[in-house]
């Protein structure tokens, strides 16, 4: 085992990675139509419940303390059920991973590179993504601390700009609740608790290698909250901008919106901002999707996960490629599809599942140390 | 701190202890035995140094002894040896007998630095260093008088880094002098120095310094072992020693500083860091090196802090210029007119027309010529000087444009950047993003500004695996320290800057503990009220 080193986050960087990680393409898909012009406070429940659910996946986590999600699987099913547990979920990562990389070859295609091949985003995408990888989490960790101002900085300013502009219409966001709360907690469940915040899930691969994982809860909410902050922020902009029924149409209304910036008849069409946002975030969040799976991989196989950085990456290029034929195709199974039968099953029941076995067995292993 | 335990068990050090002077000319097969019988000393040296001019090997008579004096005639004070050796010994050619050669030097040479060479090795080694040797017969030792002639450059002011307020003394090739200029700088009895000799044919001497109660016990056995390590036929430049000590080879960026200014590497000597002397270098490095050290300037302290605090936020942005403007023009006029606001797209695009090249072409073509322009600047000699800049601004900004070649904006651009690549206070640095350049510019021939943004990431991530002697390269941005962002970007008053950066573990971290922001008097001045 010596060849596996354990690599180690401070707690700064778990929150950039989180906070990166949750805005990563939930900012630029649209999300939370269910909720119309109420997509923000659907979002804003959603955090809350996605606190919960970070709450839940750390209270497991803090049952075996420096253990990832899978040690856990292992620990409480054995050998065997453990690893197809592990399996399973080393599918639905790379499933996710591909997914979220589809989405950001799709906006490029569509509004930048019109004639390129999705094959070549996708591939170039990837090359960074296996670099980064092979380098490490620490390597993961220090780049997005390296990104995380401008990323930051960008998202805010994209808002500024829009309402120094004059396109920004307050009118837009009332009436506030008017269709009761239905449509609100249609747009939470199953959709906005799921994506982004239940993905959450893949940081109990990453939790258990902070420095100071005490610290890591209160981190891990501080940081959804933030990003839930930023998602609200985020909705509003593009509410007020577009208007609710554009911002419903649009394949990504964060471009369209900061495509109304128009200043000093000079900074205009700042879609490289919006882009460079998008393109940092897809990375974090495949890299941490492809991290948990990877980790998966080499707890089942016993060798350094570097040896699969490579090829499951090129698989994970495959995929992305080969997911689904069109734009249209990959939203709706994105939005349908996807939540319920592969988020909800993996982010919430099997969770639930193994909650009570791994109290009892950790029970039962504290007497008997007593 | 388990990043240097997990850095420090990857090697084994062979040789312990004070490596190379017991052993200085073992690889070359010459004996170490010193015989007693002096006659044979003196065959053996006449052999070593056989078809040599300036050997010399004279017969003198020391206290009744039969003795040898021994040096090389070039490399010695010609007035000295006969002030104070030839005279002292001749005049008294039957003088008062020894025991010892520390008996005889009391007697005879008691002004002279001397050393006493017990083996052949220290023998050639002295003879080799323009000391004075004296073998004198039935002694198993013999003195080495130091002599030798310093020959070298005056000190003067660093040809490369030049500053406009503060010291302008540099450092010179010569070891000693060198040292003298940090000493002088820095009385404190725990600068240390250790000395090494380095190079199986040139026997360099390498001096290690550091401030022992500063620097960080971990990272000097790191330093110490990896000094160890070098085996090199000769090393004529501190660069020789870089190479052989990064961490990484394969990288654009510098992993060790270099500098000619003293009070730099007093600087750095304080922050914790050791520096690396070369005899015959005027260049020192010091490790460990993070990437901002190359953003600071040692006329940053010199100058009022808002000013200097400044001036490192235009070199930043001139780093990103150099590295991305030329690039950023390709990626724009091939693929993205849109991002240009109309006004400026109409005028660029018309003096583009009638270029017979796609834009990467003609940036290409221009940003060579000027790498061939700054090299042959470089090189030539001085008196052709001016021919080659008349005839390079003439051809390369005028004519080409003129003739229609490149377009004016694009004269722009490449002056541009080649000024803001001027920008850092290191060169080696700068080298870095004179390389990168082309790189991303290519990169955004292919890809437009995706490509760009490609790249970017890419070598953030290459600079963020970087270590230097296990400190992180990026430090103290990722991993963010927020203690130590005082000299990072900006420079805060020296009154407020207060700890060491804690990324090199000092072993004491605090420079000055009272609170001394100045601040006009209680009583108003002159007892008015």
């Amino acid at each position: 085992m010596k060849n596996i080193l354990v690599e180690k986050l401070s707690l700064w960087q778990l929150f950039i990675l989180i906070f990166i990680f949750e805005i990563g393409n939930a900012a630029v898909v649209s999300t939370g139509n269910d909720a119309n012009q109420d997509a923000w406070i659907a979002i804003g429940l959603a955090m809350v419940f996605g606190m919960g659910l970070a709450l839940m996946y750390y209270f497991m986590l803090s049952r075996l303390p420096g253990k990832n999600l899978f040690e856990i699987f292992q620990f409480c099913f054995g050998k065997w059920m453990g690893g197809l547990l592990t399996l399973l979920y080393i599918l639905y990562f790379l499933y996710i991973a591909s997914r979220v990389l589809r989405d950001f070859c799709e906006l490029i295609v569509s509004f930048i590179f019109e004639e390129t091949p999705i094959e070549f985003i996708a591939i170039t995408m990837v090359i960074v993504i296996v670099y980064m990888l092979y380098l490490g989490l620490e390597v993961m960790g220090r780049t997005s601390e390296v990104f995380m101002p401008y990323f930051f900085s960008f998202i805010i300013i994209i808002g500024i700009a829009v309402f120094i502009s004059g396109e920004m219409e307050f009118e837009n966001l009332f009436p506030i609740l008017g269709d009761g709360f239905k449509p609100v907690l249609k747009a939470v469940f199953p959709q906005l608790l799921t994506f982004p915040f239940g993905e959450l899930i893949a940081f109990t691969m990453i939790i258990p290698y902070t420095s100071k994982f005490k610290k890591a809860k209160k981190i891990t909410l501080l940081a959804v909250m933030a990003s839930g902050i930023m998602l609200i922020y985020n909705a509003v902009l593009q509410i007020t901008t577009l208007g609710v029924d554009m911002r419903a149409r649009s394949n990504f209304p964060l471009l369209s919106s900061a495509r109304e910036i128009s200043l000093l008849e000079f900074i205009e069409r700042v879609d490289l901002v919006v882009v460079f946002i998008v393109m940092f975030g897809i990375i974090i969040k495949v890299s941490v999707f492809f991290y948990g799976a990877l980790k998966g991989l080499e707890l089942i196989s016993n060798r350094p996960y570097r040896m699969y950085v490579v090829p499951i990456g090129a698989i994970i290029a495959f995929i992305s490629v080969k997911i689904s034929d069109n734009f249209a195709e990959h939203i709706e199974e994105g939005l349908i599809v996807v939540p319920l039968f592969m988020h909800v099953p993996f982010q919430l029941l099997l969770p639930l599942m193994i909650l009570p076995v791994l109290l009892w067995k950790t029970r039962k292993s504290k007497e008997g140390r007593k | 701190m388990s990043i240097f335990s997990s850095l420090f068990t990857r090697k084994k050090n062979k040789n312990k202890g004070k490596p190379t002077e017991e052993e200085l000319f073992k690889q070359q097969d010459i004996p170490k035995q010193y015989y007693s019988q002096v006659e044979k000393n003196k065959k053996l040296l006449e052999e070593l140094f056989k078809g040599t001019f300036d050997f010399k090997c004279e017969p003198i008579k020391i206290g009744g002894h039969k003795a040898y004096l021994t040096y090389l005639s070039t490399m010695t004070d010609k007035n000295e040896l006969s002030n104070r050796v030839i005279q002292v010994a001749t005049n008294h050619p039957t003088g008062i007998s020894f025991n010892n050669m520390i008996e005889m030097r009391e007697l005879y040479f008691p002004s002279v630095d001397f050393k006493v060479a017990e083996n052949f090795h220290r023998v050639v080694w002295a003879v080799l260093n323009g000391e004075a040797l004296i073998m004198v017969d039935g002694f198993n030792e013999a003195l080495s008088l130091g002599i030798g002639l310093p020959e070298q450059r005056a000190i003067s002011e660093p040809s490369t880094q030049t500053i406009i307020r503060g010291p302008k003394d540099g450092f010179v090739e010569g070891l000693p002098v060198n040292i003298l200029l940090v000493r002088k700088r820095l009385k404190n009895p725990r600068l240390k120095f250790e000395i090494y000799q380095m190079g199986r044919d040139s026997k360099t001497n390498v001096a290690l310094g550091y401030i022992n109660d500063i620097a960080n016990e971990d990272l000097l056995k790191e330093v110490r072992e990896r000094l160890n390590k070098i085996d090199v036929g000769a090393l004529l430049d501190s660069g020789n020693v870089e190479e052989f000590i990064v961490d990484k080879t394969i990288t654009p960026f510098p992993l060790v500083y270099n500098t000619e200014r003293p009070d730099s590497i007093c600087g750095h000597l304080l922050e914790g860091k050791m520096a690396i002397f070369v005899d015959g270098s005027p260049f020192v490095l010091t490790v460990p090196t993070l990437f901002v050290d190359f953003f600071q300037a040692s006329e940053d302290y010199y100058q009022p802090f808002i000013m200097s605090s400044f001036v490192r936020l235009v070199r930043y942005s001139s780093f990103m210029i150099a590295l991305l403007f030329p690039s950023l023009y390709v990626a724009i006029s091939t693929f993205h007119h849109e991002l240009m606001p109309t006004q400026l797209l109409i005028s660029v695009q018309a003096q583009r027309e009638g270029v017979p090249f796609p834009a990467v072409i003609e940036i290409i073509i221009m940003e060579l010529s000027f790498e061939v322009l700054r090299e042959a600047g470089v090189r030539m000699p001085r008196v052709v000087g001016q021919t080659v800049s008349i005839v390079g601004a003439l051809v390369i900004g005028q004519a080409a444009v003129e003739a229609g070649l490149v377009s004016n904006v694009l004269v722009i651009v490449v002056a541009f950047t080649a000024i803001a690549s001027f920008v850092s206070p290191i060169y080696s640095f700068s080298i870095a993003t004179r390389l990168l350049r082309f790189v991303v510019i290519f990169s955004a021939a292919f890809m437009g500004l995706y490509g760009v943004l490609l790249f970017l990431i890419i070598m953030v991530i290459h600079l963020v695996s970087l270590r230097s002697f296990g400190i992180p390269y990026l430090a103290p941005v990722a991993p963010f320290q927020p203690r130590n962002q005082d000299d990072v970007f900006v420079r805060v008053p020296i009154w407020l800057n207060k700890n060491r950066p804690s990324y090199l573990y000092p072993k004491s971290p605090v420079r000055s503990e009272e609170n001394n922001q100045p601040s006009p008097p209680d009583q108003p001045v002159g007892g008015q009220k």
